[in-house]
């Protein structure tokens, strides 16, 4: 009964580009629970170019951490990948035997996480952490690693990269683990790096220049980065081009600077104003009416219908599917041109 | 249309038995060990409260003629010791001392430690220091040991022993009630009470002390199975029930002697302390889910 | 660090100071007047109350027990009644034959349970899960005397294969295979108790780190399962389950093994302990009490040490 569009690879089109990384297509993760099935990620598609740098952007619940977890199909039980395919550098991720798997993880995508001390092993020094992962991949030698390991630690603006590397998680701020994580994601020169929620934990001052750091690190080993927040501002700062994630789909897909000047989905719209921006001095702020949907909810049209202000009839009995409205720009909404108009006018 | 006829009632009813039943179910289902140690501790008690009726010999009767009678002889259905005993009527008798064993002194430590724990955790400063540090040093030595010796210094018996056992139980009874106390009592509730002019006995006996009881009942219950073994031990080294009374113990330690020949008599009362012992484990087991999530294992 | 450690072991003085005063109190109260014992019931009052004059016996009882303890520490721990000899120089030989039972029960209770509560972890609420946990409930209720009686009777009586009891045979020497032979059923008799509860820790304690974050991390580095469930996960459970093993160690040394020796008649301190409980020997089980506290008591404290040794979070903060 369930209508079901195939939603369009946003941004690529149907023909492989030469440059391209990461395709995901169709990704579908869910959720077993007692409640039912949560269809946390629902029919994913996009895209990632060597180098390039995508935002993912979301509430929480709206499948963007599980998308990134997908990726390295580290998704915990009762979490399953139950449909789609994930293509990293022409082979086929979700056809690959485990241990083939595990040894793209670490070194050619790595991941790094929100609330980095507690994902240090707690009593581990940090030297050996980060040694651990140069000498499984790359058969370097502790001493040897731990060299390495102190000049990526000062390419982050570490001060004294030599007591770091003694010291154990706990004995350092959030930043600095944070760092650490970075510096172990990429000192094996990854094509991909997963940020999931990586500077959300932190004061914004920190997160600012881990930012920077992330930048100038990935620039130096032409790393690509998949970056998830909740926060438009850091998307800003670190993406080239954006998703916007909603339900466990993506609604509208494009570069940074155009989702900024004129978004095309409700939801972004209601996303950006909810957020303060220099462009809006003076202009009240609005919070966003209503609450997401659960993902055990079974909905036929568009999860966003509960809390759309521009919604109509046919919005609940057919799912919009991400179609290109301009040139490179990809809403899922039936009436993308309304959504800046009618709402923040 | 609201419809009150008979019909609708008798309609509701098997319905509501059906509900209670799929609870019952799904409770022995997500407690599948408390359900399976209850019937095992179940089943001791029945024997225990029912020796008088069922068990077919005084338990002290000595029949020399039928000494050392096998498993399933006639008029013998476990068989008899070196005296004739019928060992089946012993242990029916022996378990009332098993179970008067694991639970009497669990029951008065738990509650001697939880006024003490309650106190000390409550008051702080002098009493803690008094109780707690106290119990440490009784905590420092070896239990077995410290029960051995008091037992010994006590003389024989059932109530000496159950003394002893207490003394031992004491200690840990008091301090899990102080830690669970010392969370306790930054709890609002007691800030409420506090500021409703409850004095502090009447904080202790009326929040304290309530509220931390499905805690310790959980860890006491974990600790049963354990002290059905531990004192079955000390009556099988002499310092328990005396003879000619039936004890589990004891009379694993008389069979030693016909082993070889006839291992019915030391192992079927062993059984029987495993039966108790792991009945008690499961119930302990389940409790401690049920009670007190945090003490998982 | 160290100020901690010197802390700790100050407070050895006041539990083995307690442990002593329930020592003395006990041979106090202990049933029988001691000089009923040197004198006969036939000694005149005047020559009774002479003696209880000469041995302090009507001084404040304070008194009597600082005058026993300067006793005991001088090593002067009184005479067996039952063996006639002193009691410290025995209790010392015995307790070697104790410690070779209990590092062999030690041994197999910290291998088995360890490996069994490290695939019941990892294996959550899988069938094998489910055995283990409730072997470890048959383990735990299985009375080690009675265990012991069984062993016997199978693996002696009926199969014959080894030995009934004791440390060594009467016909051989002192060899070593021969008291391996000897050594095998009671180590395993006593060792299963902690083993159930090793596991039981052990498991308890691996499950609460798997479920930490960093788990992810580490698959994200592309570790091998077997290197983080061994190298990380394990490392950081190691010391919940070192302090719960040294315990269990502790209670063995103290606990099974002594039920485990009288079955067995492995002639260590629980044999003799026994052997005074049955002859009624107060001298000599009070020194075996007192003896055995204190092994307890430095075994905790060093359980205590390592746990803090091994425990980055506490020994750098």
């Amino acid at each position: 009964m369930q209508q079901h569009f195939r939603t369009i690879d946003p941004g690529a089109g149907k023909v492989p580009q030469p440059d391209e990384l990461l395709r995901v297509e169709d990704l579908r993760t869910h959720f077993h629970t007692r409640h039912g099935i949560a269809k946390s990620v629902d029919g994913v598609d996009f895209h990632l170019s060597k180098g390039e740098h995508l935002g993912l952007i979301g509430e929480s619940g709206s499948g963007k951490s599980v998308t990134a977890l997908s990726v390295m199909r580290l998704v915990r039980e009762p979490g399953r990948i139950v449909g789609g395919s994930i293509h990293f550098e022409g082979q086929d991720l979700l056809g690959l035997d485990a241990q083939s798997m595990r040894r793209l993880r670490g070194s050619r995508i790595s991941m790094i996480f929100q609330d980095p001390l507690n994902h240090l092993d707690p009593v581990m020094k940090i030297g050996d952490w980060i040694s651990e992962t140069l000498t499984l991949h790359k058969g370097v030698g502790r001493k040897a690693a731990y060299v390495e390991a102190a000049r990526i630690l000062k390419v982050l603006k570490v001060a004294s990269p030599e007591d770091v590397l003694r010291a154990y998680p706990f004995q350092l701020s959030g930043g600095m683990c944070q760092r650490v994580l970075i510096a172990t994601a990429i000192i094996t020169g990854p094509a991909l790096l997963i940020a999931d929620e990586a500077t959300s934990a932190l004061d914004v001052t920190v997160q600012a220049s881990i930012l920077r750091n992330l930048d100038e690190l990935t620039d130096i080993f032409g790393t690509a980065v998949l970056l998830t927040t909740h926060n438009m501002l850091v998307v800003r700062q670190a993406c080239t081009r954006v998703m916007v994630m909603y339900g466990g789909r993506i609604v509208e897909s494009c570069d940074t600077d155009v989702l900024f000047r004129n978004p095309m989905h409700p939801y972004t719209v209601g996303l950006l104003d909810s957020v303060p921006a220099l462009e809006r001095i003076g202009e009240p702020l609005r919070p966003m009416a209503g609450e997401p949907p659960l993902p055990t909810e079974d909905i036929v049209g568009c999860k966003f219908y509960g809390r759309c202000p521009i919604r109509r009839p046919v919005c609940q009995e057919m799912r919009p599917p991400l179609a290109e409205v301009e040139s490179g720009h990809w809403s899922a909404c039936f009436f993308p041109e309304e959504s800046r108009s009618k709402i923040s006018s | 249309m609201v419809s009150l006829s008979p019909n609708s009632t008798s309609d509701r009813s098997p319905s509501r038995v059906m509900l209670a039943l799929s609870n019952g179910r799904r409770f022995a289902k997500t407690h599948k060990s408390i359900v399976v140690g209850a019937i095992m501790v179940g089943f001791v008690v029945a024997m225990a409260a029912l020796a008088p009726v069922l068990s077919p010999y005084s338990p002290t009767r000595i029949h020399p003629l039928d000494r050392l009678a096998g498993v399933g002889s006639p008029g013998y259905l476990l068989g008899a010791d070196q005296q004739g005993r019928d060992i089946l009527s012993r242990l029916m008798w022996g378990a009332r001392s098993s179970l008067a064993i694991a639970v009497l002194p669990l029951t008065i430590a738990g509650i001697l430690g939880l006024v003490l724990g309650s106190v000390a955790g409550y008051i702080g400063k002098l009493p803690e220091t008094l109780i707690m540090r106290s119990m440490d040093v009784v905590f420092g030595l070896p239990p077995i040991l410290l029960a051995i010796a008091v037992a010994a210094t006590l003389g024989p018996g059932l109530v000496n022993l159950v003394i002893s056992l207490s003394i031992v139980l004491l200690p840990p009874m008091t301090r899990v009630t102080f830690q669970v106390v010392t969370t306790l009592k930054e709890q609002p509730f007691v800030d409420a009470a506090k500021v409703s002019g409850a004095t502090t006995p009447q904080i202790i006996f009326d929040q304290i002390i309530p509220n931390s009881l499905a805690p310790v009942i959980a860890y006491g219950a974990s600790l049963a199975g354990s002290m059905v073994v531990f004192g079955a031990g000390i009556s099988f080294i002499g310092l328990g029930i005396q003879p000619p009374q039936a004890d589990w113990g004891r009379m694993i330690n008389d069979g030693r002697e016909v082993l070889d020949l006839h291992p019915h008599v030391s192992t079927l009362p062993g059984l029987a302390i495993f039966i108790l012992a792991a009945g008690f484990n499961f119930l302990g087991d389940g409790l401690r889910d049920l009670l007190d999530p945090r003490m998982r294992m | 660090m160290i100020a901690l450690l010197v802390r700790r072991t100050l407070f050895l003085i006041p539990v083995l100071l307690g442990g002593s005063a329930i020592v003395f109190f006990l041979i106090h109260s202990a049933p029988g007047d001691p000089i009923d014992a040197l004198m006969g019931m036939y000694a005149s009052p005047e020559a009774r109350e002479a003696l209880r004059i000469k041995y302090g016996l009507n001084d404040p009882l304070l008194a009597q027990y600082f005058r026993w303890l300067g006793l005991v520490l001088q090593g002067d721990w009184g005479m067996s009644i039952q063996q006639r000899v002193p009691v410290l120089p025995l209790v010392l030989e015995k307790f070697w034959i104790t410690i070779l039972l209990t590092s062999a029960a030690s041994l197999f209770a910290a291998i088995v349970g360890i490996s069994a509560g490290i695939i019941s972890a990892v294996k959550q609420n899988s069938w094998i899960d489910h055995l283990i946990l409730i072997l470890s409930v048959f383990a735990l209720s299985m009375p080690p005397y009675w265990l012991g009686l069984i062993a016997i009777f199978v693996f002696s009586v009926q199969l014959g294969w080894l030995p009934t009891g004791g440390l060594y045979s009467f016909s051989g020497q002192m060899e070593l295979f021969d008291v391996l032979k000897h050594l095998i059923m009671p180590a395993i008799v006593a060792g299963l108790t902690p083993a159930a509860i090793i596991a039981r820790v052990t498991r308890a304690a691996m499950l609460e780190v798997l479920k930490l974050d960093f788990m992810t991390a580490l698959r994200a580095k592309g570790l091998r399962e077997r290197t983080i469930v061994l190298g990380h996960a394990f490392r950081n459970a190691l010391p919940t389950v070192v302090s719960m093993t040294g315990l269990q160690i502790g209670y063995l040394i103290l606990g099974a093994a002594l039920f485990v020796e009288i079955i067995f008649s492995w002639p260590g301190l629980g044999l003799e302990i026994y052997k005074s409980v049955v002859g009624r020997d107060m001298p000599m089980m009070l020194g075996l009490v007192l003896f055995s506290t204190f092994i307890f008591v430095v075994l905790n404290l060093a359980v205590d040490i390592i746990y803090r040794v091994i425990n980055p979070r506490v020994r750098e903060a």
